[in-house]
């Protein structure tokens, strides 16, 4: 499996922001990861990046301890998160010139492709750049590394429907072709259902419901995604 | 990449963020370099220079910490492929070229001020000291702080923090091994700033850490306050004249004052060295005294005053035989005199009858050597032992003869004893005709202020503008009276001062009946 999570738990101070979590992605999935604002979303994606480190239990990528990975590991993890500041001094070439040489596998015509896609001027300050394509970049930075591990908190905000639509599809071709691991974040769960391939439920830090697509579909059929999450944060239907 | 590689990777990309910063500062330095290096009638305007410098150097290492920030759990760099270590030692790599740059002018402007070489090390260190010391203050702050607006607030209450705290404390002589302390902050704050970048998601150990590491850093300047120990050491050669303590005015035994001892409120004593070799100046140091009763317990006197001239030399040492035409070396008389309040409980015991009064401390001895000349004309320039000397102007009456002239010193460049006991009325300056063998010693009035540094803090400047006068009518009787064609073949002088060592004494007189 790559990504592993057991009994994770974390407090804010006295708030417990997660709850012995227990959740596994295996190799090649991408796995759509739902909750209200405030269920804990954020902080488990940190803690698997080693942002954070957890109160309890552990979080292993690639089998290994996320709080002790090497550097190398390090480099085949993509990350992408709603409101981390790129440099804003930097114009989007440099951003692209200074990440390059950290990533032994970084792909420079992917680089080259993405950034004409997202249509984003190499000689434009990151500062000068509205909110969604400041995302582009970020995205371009999480992905011309040909990542192992994709980990993804919101990071179709801010985007317009085209380019988020080519995203999605570009994201089901990669994690396909490619063999990526995609942990996701998002409120879009519309867009979510077409990507995932399974899907873990967080409701005040505890995970609620953990689940392939096919499973869900078996036991709720006829049901949209987003009716399964509602009436589970509804506690409507049993996990 | 390995960590050689992303230190060098992060250090190119702080230098490219900030290269209109470090261009500026490296200006900066330049200019004050230049300033340092130029003759200036007006010294006082360089002083500004290095306080400029410091400020800029900490917002600089502020800005470039920050660009990185290890306090910020989204930061950019966090979430990407580089260590920790490497970005830590990519911080300390511009904070210590920002320190070179400072350094390096620092080195050009003392040598420009003929610092001799065995002091010129001594100097630098002690300026990359004070300044490193900063540059670390301003890493620590930044890496606790998120923005630069923040860092200039807690600069700004750290500042009033430490000056309320050094109020409260003052050099750690009391501390055995104090000299060691003076390591103490360099180790917790650089300890700190590879920690922050390490410890990530416990703000709490971080903030805990960082005043621990503000604490150190204190106590290592308190440290470093501590003066150096009297060398009591003296050349066999040089005679051990001994103290004598009088009361002013008074045969030994007699009640130093009239009326009552209950009614005085100070106690006056004169001390002297009588017969003491008239090549040398003697000066008394770190002394104390006390009041022996009758039943041989010691009660201390509080002495006011830093001490005084005990004997003086009549003429200096020169490389050619020279007459001196005035006294100039022969001024005070010989003697100084203390005096210490008394408290009630002290006149009592005065009263009570006291046995004696002991005054101890210790002796400098020091000679005086002809040293660097210049030509005794306007605008000239002499730099001698960390001493800048302008000539500004040469005036010549029927009654004195004055040299105005503007002097930037250097604290510490060279042992002198008014830099190190603030005695100003040894001679400094002199006027030779080394045609005639003749040369007069010349009084100096005036004043001037303490600067900042030159390039960098961490050595103390004295500027100031003088008139060195030589009186005419205050010539020894038989001297010849100076005409045009001696001023105009003389030269003005330097005069170094060598410490030849020192020696313990103890004194004591009959306490007054």
């Amino acid at each position: 499996m790559t990504i592993e999570v057991r009994g994770v738990s974390y407090s804010y101070g006295t708030t417990h922001a997660l709850s012995g979590i227990d959740l596994t992605i295996p190799d090649g999935t991408l796995c759509a990861l739902l909750g209200r604002n405030g269920s804990g979303k954020t902080t488990l994606l940190q803690i698997l990046m080693g942002l954070r480190r957890p109160g309890t239990g552990t979080a292993r990528i690639f089998g290994k301890d996320v709080t002790n990975l090497a550097f190398e590991d390090r480099a085949s993890i993509g990350y992408i998160a709603e409101g981390q500041p790129l440099p804003g001094w930097m114009r989007v070439q440099q951003v692209i010139d200074y990440l390059s040489p950290l990533y032994p596998t970084w792909d420079s015509a992917l680089a080259g492709t993405l950034r004409e896609r997202f249509e984003l001027d190499p000689a434009r300050k990151i500062k000068t750049l509205s909110r969604g394509e400041q995302m582009k970049a970020a995205l371009l930075c999480a992905l011309a590394p040909r990542p192992k591990v994709l980990i993804m908190d919101e990071p179709f905000t801010g985007m317009d429907a085209i380019v988020k639509d080519e995203l999605i599809r570009g994201l089901l071709e990669s994690s396909g072709s490619e063999g990526w691991t995609v942990i996701l974040c998002s409120h879009d769960i519309g867009e979510l259902e077409m990507l995932a391939d399974s899907v873990a439920i967080l409701e005040r830090g505890k995970l609620v419901l953990s689940e392939t697509m096919d499973a869900i579909r078996d036991r709720y059929p006829h049901t949209t995604l987003r009716d399964v999450f509602v009436a589970v944060a509804k506690r409507e239907v049993t996990t | 990449m390995n960590w050689t590689s992303q230190l060098r990777h992060s250090v190119a990309n702080d230098v490219r963020h900030r290269s209109w910063t470090l261009f500026v500062y490296l200006v900066l330095v330049v200019i004050a370099t230049w300033t340092a290096t130029i003759p200036q009638d007006s010294g006082l305007a360089m002083s500004s220079w290095p306080l400029l410098i410091v400020l800029l150097g900490m917002v600089a290492i502020a800005s470039i910490v920050q660009g990185d920030s290890p306090a910020r759990a989204d930061a950019f760099w966090v979430s990407k492929p580089i260590r920790p270590s490497a970005m830590a030692g990519a911080k300390l790599s511009a904070a210590i070229a920002l320190l070179a740059i400072g350094v390096a002018g620092q080195w050009v402007a003392l040598v420009a001020q003929d610092v001799p070489s065995r002091m010129l090390l001594k100097l630098l260190l002690s300026s990359a000291e004070s300044y490193g010391m900063l540059l670390l203050v301003a890493m620590l702050l930044s890496s606790l702080t998120g923005d630069l607006r923040t860092f200039i607030l807690a600069m700004l209450c750290g500042a009033v923090t430490l000056i309320i705290l050094s109020s409260l404390g003052t050099a750690m002589t009391w501390l055995p091994g104090a000299s060691l302390l003076r390591f103490l902050g360099p180790v917790a704050g650089l300890s700190f700033v590879g920690m922050a970048y390490h410890t990530r998601d416990n703000p709490f150990r971080v903030r805990l850490a960082g005043a621990c590491a503000i604490l150190c850093i204190w106590i290592s300047t308190l440290a470093s306050n501590v003066p150096p120990g009297i060398d009591a050491t003296l050349p066999a050669s040089v005679m051990r004249t001994p103290l004598t303590v009088a009361f002013p005015g008074m045969k030994e035994g007699a009640r130093p004052e009239s009326g009552p001892l209950s009614s005085r409120l100070a106690l006056t004593l004169l001390l002297s060295m009588e017969n003491a070799p008239a090549t040398e100046h003697r000066i008394l140091t770190s002394h104390q005294a006390s009041v022996i009763l009758a039943n041989g317990t010691r009660k201390a006197l509080k002495l006011g005053g830093g001490g005084g001239v005990l004997s003086r030399g009549d003429s200096i040492a020169t490389s050619y035989p020279v007459r001196w035409l005035n006294s100039g070396f022969l001024l005070g008389g010989g003697k100084t005199q203390v005096s210490a309040p008394l408290d009630e409980e002290m006149r009592n015991a005065l009263r009570d009858g006291a046995r004696s009064v002991e005054v101890e401390g210790t002796v400098e001895v020091w000679k005086g050597k002809g040293g660097a000349m210049v030509a005794l004309q306007k605008g000239t320039t002499l730099a001698h032992d960390g001493t800048r000397v302008r000539i500004g102007e040469v005036n010549v009456s029927p009654s004195a003869m004055r040299v105005l002239v503007t002097v930037t010193e250097i604290g510490g460049a060279i042992d002198t004893p008014w830099s190190r006991w603030g005695l100003s009325d040894a001679p400094r300056f002199a006027l030779v005709n080394a045609e005639r063998g003749e040369a007069i010693a010349l009084s100096k009035s005036g004043g001037g202020g303490g600067g900042l540094g030159l390039v960098l803090p961490g050595v103390s400047t004295m500027r100031g503008s003088y008139e060195l006068t030589y009186n005419f009518e205050m010539r020894s009787r038989g001297s010849p009276t100076l005409d045009a064609a001696w001023i105009a073949g003389a030269k003005l002088m330097m005069i170094d001062w060598t410490r030849v060592g020192s020696y313990p004494v103890k004194a004591e007189v009959a306490a007054p009946k």
